[in-house]
C-alpha cells in the first residue's frame, strides 16, 4: 500500500517536473478527445489513473514473492532477499512497460489509419496523436522501475521489523 | 529537449540502474515494438491487405521480440511464446466474432466533431482494424502472462524432478490465479486512465446510465477490457498444459533410453 502510493506519486511528481522544464515542448492537447474541463488537469489525472494499475501489480509482486523467500527459511539473509528481490525486478520489469504500452498505443490506430489515409505526413500524424499516449506509457515505466527498488526496501523494512518482534 | 524525450531519457537511466543489460534491452524492446505497431498501421492503411492476418504477423513478431530479446533463449521462453501464439489465434476467432456482432468499430459520436476535415471514404475495413485493436492491446497482457508462469513452473520441475504432469499443471494453474486478479486489474487502470476524460465529460454533460453504456466509444472500452481479461485468463490453462507436457516430456524419453542401455 504505502509502495503502491509511493511509486504513483514519485512517477507522477517526474512526469511533472519534465513538464514544467521542457515547458511541455512535444506535447500536443488538440487531439486530446472530449474535452470539457481544462486539459492538463483531465491529461494529468488520466496518467495517475494509468500509473497506479501497473505500480499496484509491480508492488504485489514485488512482496507478495520476497515474503514468500522470507517465510520458506526465515533464516535468509538481507543480502540474498535483495539479490533476489532484484532479479524478479528485472524479470518483471520489461513485460509490464510492454503491457502499459500496448494498451495504450493500440487505442489509436483507426485515427492513425485516418490520418494517413488522408494523407497526412507520418511524422505530423504521428507526433499529433501518440504523443499523450507515449507520454502516459512512459511515465508509467517510469512508476514501475521506481516501485522495483521501493517495493523492495520496504518489504525488507517489514521483514526486519517483523525479526526484531520475535 | 521535448517532454517524450527527457521522459525516455529518465526511463533508460532508470531502467539501466535497476536491471543493467537486462534493463537496455528492455528499453530497446519498447522501441522494436513501436516499430512493429508503426509498419503494421502502414501496411493497414493498403486495402488490399486483411488487417487480422496483417495482425496475426505482427503479433508473432512482437511476441518474439517481448519473450525470446528481452528473456533468452530456452525451453521456458519457447513454451511461452507457442502458448502465446496459440492463445492470439483462438482469442482471434473470438474477437472477430465479437466485433462482427456489436458494431463496435470505427468512431462514436462524441469523436465525429474533430473529423469533420477528413475524408471516411478510405476503403479500409474499420469491423477488422475493430478486431485487431483489441487484439494489440491485449498481446502485452498475453506474453507478460506466459512468461509469468512458465518460468515458475520451470523452478518447480527443477527442485521436484518426480513431479507428475497433472500436479505440475494445477501448479501452473494455481501460479494463474495470482496473476489473473493482478493483470486484468492493470489492463484495466491502463483503459480507465486513457478515457479519463470521456469518463469526466459523461459526467459534466449528465449522461444517464443507459446513454453511458450504450455510447460507442464506452461500449467498445468495456468489450475491449473484457476481451484482454479472457486472454489473460485462456492463456493460464494453456500455458501450464503446454509446459506441462515439454517439460515431464524429455523426463520419460530419457527414461526409456536408460531402459534400453540397460537390456
Amino acid at each position: 500500500m504505502a509502495m503502491t502510493l509511493l511509486g504513483t506519486f514519485i512517477s507522477l511528481l517526474i512526469t511533472y517536473l519534465v513538464m514544467l522544464f521542457t515547458s511541455e515542448k512535444g506535447l500536443r492537447y488538440e487531439e486530446m478527445q472530449f474535452i470539457t474541463s481544462p486539459y492538463r488537469i483531465v491529461f494529468m489525472a488520466g496518467l495517475f489513473v494509468g500509473a497506479l494499475g501497473a505500480v499496484m501489480d509491480v508492488a504485489i509482486t514485488m512482496s507478495s514473492s520476497i515474503f514468500g523467500l522470507y517465510e520458506k527459511n526465515n533464516n535468509i539473509t538481507v543480502k540474498a532477499l535483495k539479490a533476489s528481490g532484484l532479479e524478479i525486478g528485472k524479470d518483471i520489469m520489461g513485460t509490464m512497460t510492454n503491457i502499459l504500452f500496448f494498451a495504450y498505443i493500440s487505442g489509436s490506430i483507426p485515427m492513425l489509419i485516418l490520418y494517413l489515409k488522408n494523407a497526412s505526413p507520418l511524422a505530423f500524424t504521428l507526433s499529433i496523436n501518440l504523443s499523450l499516449e507515449l507520454a502516459r506509457a512512459l511515465a508509467g515505466g517510469i512508476g514501475i522501475v521506481l516501485t522495483i527498488p521501493i517495493g523492495l526496501y520496504t518489504t525488507i523494512f517489514f521483514i526486519n521489523r517483523k525479526r526484531a518482534t520475535k | 529537449m521535448n517532454v517524450l524525450m527527457s521522459l525516455a531519457a529518465i526511463l533508460l537511466i532508470l531502467m539501466i540502474w535497476i536491471g543493467g543489460k537486462k534493463g537496455i534491452r528492455s528499453f530497446f524492446a519498447l522501441f522494436f515494438n513501436f516499430g512493429v505497431l508503426l509498419l503494421t498501421i502502414i501496411f493497414m492503411t493498403n486495402p488490399n491487405f486483411n488487417p487480422i492476418i496483417i495482425t496475426l504477423i505482427a503479433c508473432v513478431v512482437i511476441s518474439y521480440i517481448n519473450i525470446f530479446y528481452i528473456n533468452a533463449v530456452n525451453t521456458t521462453t519457447t513454451t511461452a511464446f507457442f502458448s502465446s501464439i496459440i492463445t492470439i489465434v483462438v482469442l482471434l476467432f473470438f474477437i472477430d466474432i465479437v466485433t462482427n456482432n456489436a458494431m463496435i468499430q470505427g468512431f462514436g459520436e462524441e469523436e465525429t466533431e474533430e473529423l469533420s476535415i477528413f475524408s471516411l471514404y478510405i476503403g479500409v475495413d474499420f469491423v477488422k482494424i475493430g478486431a485487431s485493436v483489441i487484439i494489440m492491446s491485449t498481446i502485452g497482457a498475453i506474453t507478460d502472462t506466459a512468461v509469468a508462469i512458465s518460468s515458475p513452473m520451470r523452478e518447480m520441475f527443477k527442485h521436484n524432478p518426480t513431479i507428475s504432469k497433472k500436479e505440475l499443471f494445477t501448479f501452473g494453474l494455481s501460479i494463474g490465479k495470482d496473476i489473473l486478479g493482478t493483470s486484468a486489474n492493470t489492463l484495466f487502470f491502463a483503459f480507465f486512465g486513457g478515457y479519463m476524460a470521456l469518463l469526466i465529460w459523461f459526467k459534466d454533460l449528465s449522461y444517464s446510465v443507459g446513454e453511458i453504456v450504450n455510447s460507442k466509444i464506452f461500449s467498445a472500452e468495456i468489450i475491449t477490457i473484457f476481451c484482454a481479461g479472457i486472454g489473460v485468463g485462456l492463456i493460464i490453462p494453456i500455458t501450464s498444459w503446454i509446459s506441462a507436457f515439454f517439460l515431464v516430456q524429455p523426463k520419460e524419453k530419457d527414461k526409456t533410453r536408460l531402459h534400453d542401455k540397460k537390456s
